[in-house]
């Protein structure tokens, strides 16, 4: 059933991903294959991996996803802020406390972000 | 529920969550595939033979480490790693820093959270430092450039 789900979403060596995720063999030189197994004709992609150096370019792919969760943690939190917000009818300490959590996401994503740029032009001068 | 044990509640969910996201990401087809055979990288013929070292010391390896093909194969092969770790400290010291960020989002307000947060940036620029530091006085005390 598992290789099923994988072999029906089979992935091309560019092209989308899921929920805007990179895919951990983005940077890799891939060749696309014919699958032989799935739907007929599903091309599959093979990464490769030429030499000791290439390792670095997974990293660079894997933090690009961790750009991608914090932003998406960040979302989740500010939204979690705000309903305690809603809720704190007025208490100071409460407020504060949710002000805070706020306050907390948005520097975590700015430090976050700040890195992303650094990331594209590391893995950029790799190519 | 008491707020230690929603935490957890929150943890157990979140990792479920990031479990899932990287079996959908981190799983390229082929690897599931039945009867296929993962690829290792070596696919070209005359690829898997690179050279470390010169003349009689010359090695032939297996995988490329990017040797130069330069003098004793020991010392060509153990500078081609010293490259290869140097090309990603950057890397490794912004994925670092987005982690530490992650960390920073996620705590809720609590100055310990933060308080590691900050120490884990600070102690990803000592490091990076460290690396310029001991870069810099390889390349004095050693009369090529191994770095080039």
């Amino acid at each position: 059933m598992i290789t099923q789900l994988f072999t029906h979403y089979a992935a091309s060596c560019a092209g989308g991903s899921f929920l805007g995720f990179p895919k951990w063999y983005k940077y890799l030189d891939g060749q696309e294959v014919t699958s032989t197994v799935g739907p007929a004709g599903a091309k599959v992609c093979t990464p490769m991996i030429g030499g000791l150096t290439d390792i670095w370019l997974i990293v660079a792919a894997v933090i690009e996803m961790l750009l991608r969760i914090g932003a998406l943690f960040a979302i989740a939190i500010v939204v979690y802020g705000s309903i305690q917000f809603i809720t704190s009818q007025g208490e100071p300490s409460k407020t504060q406390a949710a002000r805070s959590t706020i306050i907390n996401a948005l520097i975590g994503l700015v430090i976050t972000i700040s890195a992303a740029t650094a990331v594209s032009f590391i893995a950029g001068s790799f190519k | 529920m008491s707020n230690h044990k929603k935490h957890k509640l929150i943890h157990i969910i979140a990792s479920a969550v990031l479990i899932l996201v990287g079996i959908c990401i981190f799983a390229a087809p082929h690897v599931f595939a039945a009867g296929e055979p993962i690829k290792t990288g070596v696919t070209e013929p005359g690829a898997g033979k690179f050279t470390c070292g010169s003349g009689d010391d010359a090695v032939q390896v297996s995988i490329n480490f990017g040797c130069k093909g330069q003098g004793n194969a020991v010392t060509d092969a153990s500078f081609a790693i010293i490259r290869v770790l140097s090309a990603g400290v950057g890397l490794i010291v912004i994925a670092s820093i987005v982690y530490a960020g992650i960390q920073y989002t996620t705590s809720h307000g609590d100055p310990n959270a933060t308080a590691k947060a900050i120490n884990r940036i600070r102690n990803s620029l000592f490091a990076l430092l460290i690396y310029i530091f001991s870069a810099a006085f390889l390349n004095f005390v050693l009369p090529a450039g191994f770095f080039k």
